[in-house]
């Protein structure tokens, strides 16, 4: 008993097609996900959407106008 | 909304999208090391039964991962478009561990996992097993490097700041990559998976003897999983407690919330098992203390105190005065870069400006911040510490109910008696979803813990975070709870699919 496998013979569709079906599921999920992933970026967090953070930026965000080279 | 509303909903995106994402990464680290354990056995004894379970929970595994892999990819968009000057700040640094697991979970777990599916009938049996490993190996290398990272944000070491490119820079990678609170986080963080993997194959294992389905797969993969899992959830108590000595050396104050612990628990310190948190009044009312645990725990030993709430808000205080000549050397510095006396002062106080930029919530420049508003900052780091108290608690409770089901199914598997003991697998059963509470609890305590830093004693939150409109991200918001709730529902459709149909699958 412990030597037979217990996949044999327990459903009646073969484990071949079963395997196909099984890899077809995932990868339509994965598709489906690229798909959300790549609108999640493109409508939210694309290159347009991200605001300029260089140093003369962040000086200006942490240390005020004060510390930005533009403003003397 | 206010710019503190921004701060917030910020905050609320990344916590939902990691708090997602961590739904997947247990099971995978768990599962993973689950499947390779049994490969090894089928390896070793040619036993087809073997074969069958490690290909069973590896399509699990599989459709986990599917589900889970680039989940994580959201809070990296995030960095750029909500987080911008933080990653201008940390970049450097916060990037190369990042970049790296990147990389490793691409070429290595990805193409690891690709032979383990389609290589059954093309590699040999050992190299298949070499493939499983790898797999397991790739997924926990992978957890290391992001835990790297998130390491340094609650210990920054092997950087110094650069006030000319106005970002920390990286001096040591040696030190990034073996700072010790990665090492705590990342054993401490993978034994939570570990325990996680066994939970989940002994409750469906649980579920399919109840049935009386599928008795004898079900019966090996539950003394598999109750073996794993007693180790793994014992190894979670003892590195958690690693990595409680590591806060005490490095966010004190997170400790004291965590305790509840207003004043400084004098040597030898004891550890409160249950009281009633007060903020308003400052204490910790009907507490129950075991003495001397704390001690051990935090301090290793029975003669050092463990500082309180209120000390510590006394040395954030300090701190605060203290980089307050920082920052004013900073602006100096902004102007004339070549203001040799500037950077002199700034260098002595560098230390210290973090605490400084705190200030910035209540004043435009801190030099000319009032005593309250100092005051103010001051007990800004206190994280909320009725919420810390109990989520500790929970997770820690949570923690030894793992530890005493693996015991209690240790007993009855040596006893031949696990299929019988249908109370034990019914509670085993109902187990399944509180790993996943107590995983997500323990990140809560990690990075609730840290606020109000963002780098800690480096960066304060509310000064990393872009300045785009609210709309747009309570609309990105949206999109992400839309995303990830239909992955969710595919999620737990794929999985429960598979485990009705069972290992014919």
């Amino acid at each position: 008993m412990e030597r037979q496998s217990v996949a044999s013979g327990s459903h009646t569709i073969p484990p071949a097609a079963r395997r196909r079906g099984t890899a077809r599921e995932i990868a339509l999920a994965l598709t489906v996900k690229a798909c959300l992933l790549a609108a999640l970026y493109f409508l939210f967090f694309g290159p347009t959407h991200r605001p300029p953070a260089g140093p003369a930026a962040t000086a200006a965000a942490l240390i005020g106008p004060a510390g930005h080279k533009d403003q003397r | 909304m206010n710019a503190s509303g921004l701060v917030e909903l910020s905050r609320l995106q990344f916590a939902a999208t990691a708090m997602y994402h961590f739904l997947f990464v247990p099971l995978t680290l768990g599962l993973s090391v689950l499947i390779a354990i049994m490969e090894s056995v089928y390896v070793m004894t040619s036993r087809p039964i073997w074969r069958d379970m490690t290909r069973f929970w590896g399509i699990l595994f599989g459709i986990n991962f599917a589900m889970g892999v680039a989940t994580g990819i959201t809070m990296e968009f995030q960095f750029g478009t909500n987080w911008a000057y933080y990653s201008h700040y940390v970049g450097d640094i916060f990037g190369a561990p990042l970049a790296i697991e990147g990389l490793m979970a691409f070429f290595l777990e990805a193409t690891f996992i690709g032979l383990f599916f389609f290589g059954w009938d093309r590699l040999s049996r050992r190299q298949h097993l070499a493939t499983t490993w790898l797999v397991a190996i790739g997924s926990n290398l992978s957890a290391l490097w992001i835990l790297i990272a998130n390491a340094w944000m609650q210990n920054p070491t092997g950087a110094h700041f650069n006030p000319d490119t106005m970002r920390m820079e990286l001096d040591s990678i040696g030190a990034v990559i073996f700072n010790p609170v990665a090492q705590a986080k990342f054993v401490h963080t993978v034994s939570a998976g570990y325990v996680t993997g066994a939970v989940f194959v002994l409750a469906i294992s649980a579920w399919y003897l109840l049935q009386g389905r599928h008795v004898e797969f079900a019966r090996r993969s539950a003394t598999v999983a109750i073996s794993f899992g007693l180790a793994a959830s014992l190894s979670v108590v003892v590195l958690g407690d690693e990595s409680g000595y590591m806060l005490t050396e490095h966010q004190k104050m997170k400790i004291a919330a965590i305790e509840s612990m207003w004043h400084t628990e004098p040597p030898p310190a004891s550890f409160t098992l249950f009281g009633l948190p007060d903020p308003a009044a400052r204490k910790t009312r009907d507490e129950v203390k075991i003495p001397w645990m704390l001690g051990l725990i935090a301090t290793r030993s029975i003669d050092q105190p463990v500082p309180g709430i209120l000390d510590l808000v006394a040395d954030a205080k300090q701190r605060i005065e203290d980089g307050i000549p920082a920052y004013t050397a900073l602006q100096e510095v902004r102007r004339s870069p070549g203001d040799a006396a500037a950077r002199a002062t700034l260098a002595a106080h560098v230390g210290d400006l973090g605490y400084a930029l705190l200030l910035r919530k209540y004043v435009d420049d801190p030099a000319q911040a009032s005593p309250a508003q100092i005051d103010e900052a001051a007990w800004d780091t206190v994280p909320s510490v009725r919420s810390m108290f109990w989520s500790f608690r929970l997770m820690v409770g949570l923690g030894f109910f793992f530890i005493g089901l693996f015991a209690v199914g240790f007993l009855l598997s040596t006893r031949r008696k696990i299929a019988e003991s249908t109370r034990f697998l019914r509670v085993a059963f109902w187990t399944l979803p509180l790993p996943w509470l107590a995983a997500e609890i323990g990140w809560f305590v990690a990075e609730h813990g840290r606020q109000p830093w963002a780098i800690e004693g480096v960066l304060p939150t509310f000064l990393a975070v872009s300045p785009i409109p609210t709309a747009s991200v309570a609309l990105s918001l949206a999109g992400f709870v839309i995303f990830y709730t239909i992955l969710a529902i595919i999620d737990f459709y794929l999985l429960r699919k598979y485990v009705r149909i069972g290992p014919a699958a």
